[in-house]
């Protein structure tokens, strides 16, 4: 199989990783439904970004061990031609799953909070065409927007962690784990099964510049995103109390608490900009790692003709997989123990058979 | 490509939200909203302050100056519907973004106020930054008739007034929507709102004065204003019992809520009564919890500076009057802190979460006492532990 042409530095696999993390958090934020109490979030989030090494780790040392192919290939190469393609079709699967949500997240958070009477096929639609037309300009396009989306989004999630503090009571965050760590169990895997879409880095690896740098940047994505989450946590506790769990949109009603020196008001439109830019861009690179990884499976590598197509395809799941805010919700928290099982399975599997793999060609040397 | 460009063609005029749009010269912004019981049994009516644009900016050459405001009402079963029903009445659509009070009448309030304040939760465009106020002795709609002579603006006058009361004499809480959900929904506190009273003024008669170049000195008479201070308790969402300024005040003691304030104390000693100003105080609430004996010890640290006091040079060492003054300041705290303990327990409303205090730092004794907790409040035995520091005598030392 040829080297990929398609290259993408440390900084943009920092920002790629860092919109795949972050969509989920600024819109929706399901760790928070999971919680028995608020106060124990920022600490189910702190132990979610830190067992999310466990995913990271496997999959940067595959990612080394097979430097110029993407986990769809090596899944072949590791576990043969048919298991692979088995292996290889689930996560496609995932990706585009991971699409339609985010489609359905934005056409859920606009109609939601901005516009009620505007029907939310218009934002699914512009937001899918958004991510498709990038996703068709291949990574390095996305790599580049990405980059550039994150300083936004970034600095509107401090802006969205500092601001609100005329609102904010410290004293929210007591006791600190009351009933002991087991009610941690559900928050943490909801929280898990997010970090759990970084798989897709299976598919950047092949693709970074210096595939060395790999650890060190996909750490500081690791260190940059969760720090931002733990952060936005302790936010949103402090400010809400014991009703943080009643906010649909938790980012944006904190925004609309932001009230400083009666001057910095009403600036709710920069977390729907963050958003949007953060949405489109983790969009794009779902449906440029589905249509790639579908097209590999098939031992192509010419995915452009088939962005649109799945962009479609995901637009119709995202409708046929959602009904409603308080359904899609229930789903994100509910299959996230499945999720969570399934890609740790498929990380185990693969690891397992390099190990096997290995161990038969060094026998077989001798 | 040409497919690509005809799909954002296609796309881009629907990128401009036209079933949401608003334009700017349709809409009329409310600036408070007043909650009352309706004229019947299960209505509810509302009084909104709608702010005129046009009079606020003021027109070149009008004789008559035009109150910047309108008020309207409007009745519904809900309160949703009722201000669905102002739709009859106001030729512009009313927008609720720039809304800072949710006002209610004393009688609504106390048949419990949760189901109107769900929809400034609910609704995009309310904020859970919304204050909450409490009209005492009067409706909502009565406390709205009232004006400020020096903002023209009632809502910016009343928002003024409140927090200058909170943070300068400490007679008031700024409570908003947000404080009152948690409160409801915390263990161990009662949530609480703004008291606000309508206080007529004497009526106009013939001013001298008043006419004597034609326009230009006339002066919009202003028959009634409001006075913001005090604390609205409620037990659950309903509300039971109002504080007065000196309990507010207690309770911002407690709270260590108070920024500045002024204290008047009685020297029996030199036969006159001082002013000082308090710059800051603090507090802290510790429960203490001895075999199943729940006692609070509430320490507040308070310090001052002389503003209105003299003595004769020679009668009496600094030293003396220092420590008289700061002993008396440390009483009245003491007095203050303990009236409005009174009045919660008179109430059975834990407002300074008492409760929510042994949560937070003994969650397991809590989950024991919380079922009894309303047994417990009114007899619950709190020393307050007061210390009073002059910082300064000011400019002079006598």
């Amino acid at each position: 199989m040829s080297m990929p042409s398609e290259k993408v530095n440390g900084a943009q696999l920092i920002s790629l990783i860092h919109m795949i993390r972050i969509v989920p958090v600024t819109i929706v934020f399901p760790t928070l439904l999971a919680v028995q109490m608020v106060q124990d979030l920022w600490i189910a989030t702190l132990a979610g970004a830190v067992l999310a090494l466990l995913i990271i780790i496997p999959l940067v040392f595959l990612g080394l061990k097979f430097p110029e192919q993407t986990v769809i290939q090596y899944s072949e190469t590791i576990l043969g031609n048919l298991p692979g393609k088995v292996v290889g079709l689930i996560l496609v699967i995932y990706w585009l799953k991971i699409a339609a949500d985010v489609i359905y997240a934005i056409g859920d958070a606009f109609t939601l909070a901005v516009m009620p009477e505007t029907p939310i096929w218009v934002f699914t639609t512009i937001i899918a065409f958004m991510g498709a037309y990038t996703a068709r300009h291949g990574l390095e396009v996305i790599g580049r927007i990405s980059f550039n989306f994150m300083a936004i989004v970034v600095l509107v999630g401090i802006m969205v962690i500092v601001l609100p503090f005329e609102a904010a009571k410290v004293k929210n965050l007591l006791p600190v784990l009351e009933n002991g760590l087991e009610p941690l169990i559900k928050p943490v895997l909801v929280n898990l099964s997010f970090w759990a879409q970084l798989v897709v880095i299976g598919m950047l690896l092949p693709h970074l510049n210096r595939i060395r740098d790999s650890v060190r940047f996909s750490g500081y994505a690791l260190l940059i995103t969760g720090t931002l989450i733990v952060l936005f946590s302790i936010t949103l506790t402090v400010v809400f109390g014991v009703t943080a769990k009643d906010l649909s949109l938790p980012a944006y009603s904190l925004v609309r608490m932001i009230r400083v020196a009666r001057f910095l008001e009403r600036i709710e439109i920069i977390i729907l900009i963050s958003w949007t830019l953060a949405a489109a861009a983790k969009l794009a690179l779902m449906l440029w790692a589905g249509s790639l990884g579908l097209v590999q499976i098939f031992g192509s590598s010419n995915y452009s003709a088939l962005v649109y197509p799945l962009g479609i395809v995901c637009i119709i799941a995202a409708h046929l997989l959602h009904d409603n805010h308080m359904e899609y919700m229930s789903t994100l928290v509910q299959s996230a123990p499945f999720i969570v099982v399934t890609v740790a399975a498929l990380i185990i599997i693969l690891a397992f058979g390099w190990l096997v793999r290995r161990g038969s060609d060094s026998t077989g040397g001798i | 490509m040409t497919i690509v460009s005809l799909l954002a063609l296609v796309l881009v005029p629907l990128c401009s939200g036209c079933w949401s749009r608003r334009e700017i010269q349709d809409l009329a912004f409310v600036t408070a909203l007043g909650v009352d019981k309706g004229p019947e049994d299960g209505t509810l009516k509302l009084t909104v302050h709608i702010a005129k644009p046009f009079a606020v900016a003021g027109g070149e050459g009008k004789k008559e100056p035009e109150k910047p405001f309108l008020v309207a009402t409007s009745i519904g079963s809900t309160s949703i519907e009722a201000t669905r029903n102002f739709v009859k009445k106001t030729p512009v659509r009313l927008d609720w973004t720039h809304n800072r009070f949710v006002l209610f009448g004393e009688s609504f309030a106390r048949e419990g106020i949760i189901d109107t304040l769900s929809i400034v939760g609910r609704d995009t465009q309310m904020r859970r930054s919304t204050l909450v106020i409490v009209a005492h002795n009067s409706t909502a709609e009565e406390l709205l008739q009232a004006e400020f002579e020096l903002e023209r603006i009632p809502a910016s006058g009343a928002e003024a007034i409140l927090t200058a009361s909170q943070q300068r004499l400490a007679t008031s809480v700024v409570c908003t929507v947000n404080d009152f959900m948690q409160a409801l929904q915390a263990e161990g506190i009662e949530p609480l709102g703004t008291r606000a009273q309508a206080v007529p003024l004497a009526p106009a008669g013939e001013k001298p004065g008043e006419t004597n170049i034609e326009g230009e000195l006339t002066r919009e008479e202003v028959a009634l204003t409001a006075e913001i201070a005090g604390i609205a308790v409620f037990k659950g969402d309903k509300l039971v019992g109002f504080m007065e300024d000196r309990e507010t005040r207690g309770y911002n003691w407690i709270g260590g809520q108070v920024r500045n304030t002024i204290m008047s104390l009685d020297l029996p000693q030199l036969d006159k009564t001082a002013g000082v100003e308090v710059i800051r105080a603090k507090s802290s609430i510790i429960p203490q919890i001895e075999s199943g004996n729940i006692e609070f010890k509430v320490r507040i640290d308070v310090q001052a500076i002389m503003q209105e006091v003299t003595w004769l040079p020679g009668s009496l060492a600094d030293e003396e009057a220092i420590a008289m003054i700061e002993q008396r300041a440390s009483a009245l705290i003491k007095e203050e802190a303990e009236s409005a303990l009174a009045k919660a327990q008179n109430l059975n409303a834990d407002v300074f979460g008492f409760g929510r205090e042994i949560y937070r730092r003994h969650p397991r004794e809590w989950a024991g006492i919380k079922e009894q907790w309303e047994e417990l409040f009114p007899f619950l035995n709190v020393q307050f532990e007061v210390t009073t520091k002059l910082r300064s005598p000011g400019m002079t030392r006598f």
